[in-house]
């Protein structure tokens, strides 16, 4: 069964929030305090640890941004960050440092299963490239033949545009902040040149998307950056 | 005169004398009291140069040496006739008087001089102190300049409106005196008639309301110019004048910064005293409901409520993160954070969300091509498009779309929401963007409101106007920003 470690100090919150995860059939642990969820991790035993945690940003010791650093340290778990909506500085900053995912209060649950469900979809992918082909609607994309093809037809890409592709697919269904995907596609150099992004979003979904002005696969989250919508 | 070295000015007086003794020692077929003419000269000449002592003792040598010289008996300090009486008493006392004259003239235009030197410092004090935006800023101007004019040790003890600044380490005698100086608006210690036994000076900071604090010197030995006195004196108006200034227009700002937040609280209170209540009491009614009738709820009946909880919690998140943001943007100095953004991006992030809302509603999207990037705050942007977009669909009348669009307008990008809702009453077109205005029945609360404060922290424009055939068009001028050409991506 999958183990989710819950940190969150608000008592109603947490309640509701195992509940409805339990119902839908994962073990969960909860904890109040980022000091309460070390804690956890350090007496818990290898079989006994969590495979994901859900990471409030406003704990009562901190922001979560510690606990995250000395998680990283340690493992590549999958951590989904919840988030009030004037957090936003916050958020991009834990998902620059290796934060997987992002929730936004309030949210329904519906939401906080299809993120979970991207989550442990890519656990341990954060070493080996497991996706090699991603499917969504006509699109097909094959990261090893470095093709991308529309109802069948294969379709151009500038090699720039491949690698942006590419960075997405690999974390298909996952938010990858502005910062992220400049720094992987264009180099470390270039995190503050969001212009070069949006031009080549643009590009990208002229030759991939349907309607290009209503995106159902390259989508945009404001002020965070981009998520390619889960391979169907 | 002034530019010279006492040294040189020295040496120009002794050449006169040289000039003047060898005149009487080479020349030799003159009267005795063309002798005596030429010392005068020679002594007056020497005391455009020399000081007044140096003139009296020169021309009391010369005195002597012309009387052992030239006056009979020759070869002895003594007179014969007293008509050489005279002469030597009158050559010694022209000399001595011209000395004295001399030198009262030189000390005069020394002191037009100094006089003037310290009204170009004043000068340039003046510019310093109006650059001078904090009081601590003045503080330190005062102690430095003060320094600088006596070359002693200074403190600075300035009354502020939020606390007493104090500048150097004055001693605790000192402080009381700091303190002492300031209350009486007098000054006091060395030079002065006030405790002339105190053995620093200190001098009020006068402000055309009283004092506003006090310096000190700690005077290493006596005051050798009292002059400098009066230029500390002129310096501490100067600063004063200007700190009190400073804090009058410290004090206004604050009051404005008091009254924004006082009229942005009653603001928040309002919108929680009219807006909350109405969903929360539709919440509480369907979960009691829920609660206590169960039984007797069809399936139908208990789904239908639940999905009313649903919608009016949603409404109350708007309203809430309305209520909120209004509040941070209404603070003095908001930042926001802009970066690059694609209009069609944005929009079609609000626009896939409120499908997701509102499944029932069409929204269509009007989006021109090759629109410029824009600079913005994204977030802000999506909430002001989802609060257009939420007033569209709650206002529509019919089934007809509502249409997004996004186009250029000039040097503007212009993002719009049209619906063919009743239109906005004549009446409530001037208050619309006013917290707490509505149009029929519930409305957005500070939707509106919060737009407009949006718009204004991008310099952007928002208006309304009518549709053709019916309905509302919102409008949404952003200034587009020259993004620099040579920055875009090169790509073969």
């Amino acid at each position: 069964m999958v183990r989710i470690l819950l940190v969150e100090d608000d008592t109603d919150l947490r309640r509701t929030l195992a509940e409805a995860l339990r119902v839908e059939g994962f073990n969960v642990l909860t904890a109040c305090s980022a000091a309460d969820a070390e804690a956890q991790f350090a007496h818990l035993h290898r079989e006994g640890k969590p495979d994901l945690v859900l990471l409030d940003l406003s704990l009562p010791d901190g922001d979560g941004a510690d606990f995250l650093a000395n998680l990283r340290a340690r493992s590549g778990l999958p951590v989904i960050v919840i988030s009030a909506r004037h957090e936003e500085a916050l958020r991009v900053q834990l998902l620059d440092e290796g934060a997987d995912d992002y929730l936004t209060k309030p949210f329904s649950v519906p939401e906080l299963f299809a993120r979970i469900r991207v989550a442990l979809r890519h656990r341990g992918t954060h070493l080996a490239a497991a996706t090699t082909r991603y499917a969504f609607g006509d699109v097909v994309v094959e990261l090893h033949a470095r093709r991308v093809t529309r109802n069948a037809q294969e379709v151009r890409l500038t090699p720039t545009e491949w690698n942006l592709l590419a960075r997405l697919v690999r974390n298909a269904g996952q938010v990858i902040t502005h910062g992220q995907l400049l720094n992987d596609v264009w180099g470390s150099d270039f995190r503050e040149h969001t212009h070069y992004l949006r031009l080549y979003m643009s590009q990208l979904r002229a030759k991939l998307e349907m309607d290009p002005t209503s995106p159902v696969m390259l989508l945009n989250e404001p002020g965070v950056g981009y998520r390619l919508a889960e391979s169907a | 005169m002034q530019q010279i070295s006492p040294r040189t000015a020295f040496w120009v007086g002794f050449l006169f004398w040289g000039v003047g003794l060898l005149t009487n020692m080479l020349v030799h077929d003159l009267s005795t009291s063309s002798h005596a003419m030429l010392l005068v000269l020679a002594s007056t000449l020497s005391a455009m140069w020399w000081r007044q002592y140096q003139v009296l003792i020169g021309s009391a040598i010369a005195v002597l040496g012309f009387n052992y010289m030239y006056v009979e008996p020759v070869g002895h300090v003594e007179v014969k006739h007293a008509e050489d009486l005279v002469l030597l008493v009158t050559t010694l006392t022209v000399s001595a008087t011209v000395a004295f004259l001399m030198d009262h003239l030189k000390r005069s235009r020394a002191r037009a001089d100094a006089a003037a030197k310290y009204a170009e410092q004043l000068r340039e004090l003046s510019e310093r102190i109006r650059r001078a935006t904090a009081p601590a800023d003045l503080a330190a101007i005062l102690q430095q300049e003060i320094s600088l004019l006596f070359q002693e040790p200074v403190m600075v003890r300035m009354e502020a409106a939020d606390g007493i600044l104090e500048l150097g380490e004055p001693t605790r005698d000192e402080q009381a005196a700091l303190a002492h100086c300031a209350r009486s608006n007098r000054a006091m210690g060395v030079g002065t008639d006030h405790f002339p036994e105190f053995p620093a000076t200190a001098l009020p900071v006068r402000a055309p309301g009283g004092s506003v604090g006090s310096v000190l010197v700690r005077l290493s030995g006596a005051l050798t110019n009292p002059d400098t006195l009066v230029h500390a004196t002129a310096i501490c108006n100067l600063v004063g004048t200007e700190f009190a200034r400073i804090e009058a227009q410290n004090n206004a700002d604050q009051e404005r910064a008091e009254k924004q937040v006082q009229l942005m609280r009653s603001t928040l209170l309002s919108s929680i005293a009219h807006d909350h209540r109405t969903p929360l009491a539709t919440i509480l009614g369907a979960v009691t409901s829920l609660l206590e009738h169960q039984e007797r709820l069809t399936p139908y009946q208990q789904v239908a409520l639940a999905r009313t909880i649903a919608d009016e919690t949603e409404h109350l998140i708007d309203l809430t993160e309305n209520t909120l943001q209004l509040a941070r943007l209404g603070a003095p100095g908001i930042q926001i954070s802009a970066d690059w953004e694609a209009a069609d991006e944005l929009i079609a992030a609000v626009v896939r969300r409120s499908r997701q809302r509102f499944p029932s509603t069409s929204i269509i999207t009007s989006i021109a091509p090759n629109l410029p990037l824009v600079r913005c705050d994204a977030v802000l942007i999506v909430q002001l498009l989802d609060n257009l977009l939420n007033n569209a669909i709650k206002h529509a009348e019919t089934d007809e779309s509502i249409v997004v669009g996004a186009k250029r307008d000039g040097e503007a990008l212009l993002l719009s929401v049209a619906d063919r809702g009743a239109g906005i009453r004549p009446a409530m077109r001037g208050t619309m963007f006013d917290p707490f205005s509505r149009g029929s029945g519930r409305g957005m609360g500070l939707g509106l409101a919060v737009c407009k404060a949006i718009a204004s922290v991008h310099h952007a424009s928002l208006c309304m106007r009518d549709r053709d055939g019916g309905g509302t068009v919102f409008e949404f001028a952003l200034p587009i920003a020259a993004l620099d050409a040579s920055s875009l991506p090169q790509e073969n």
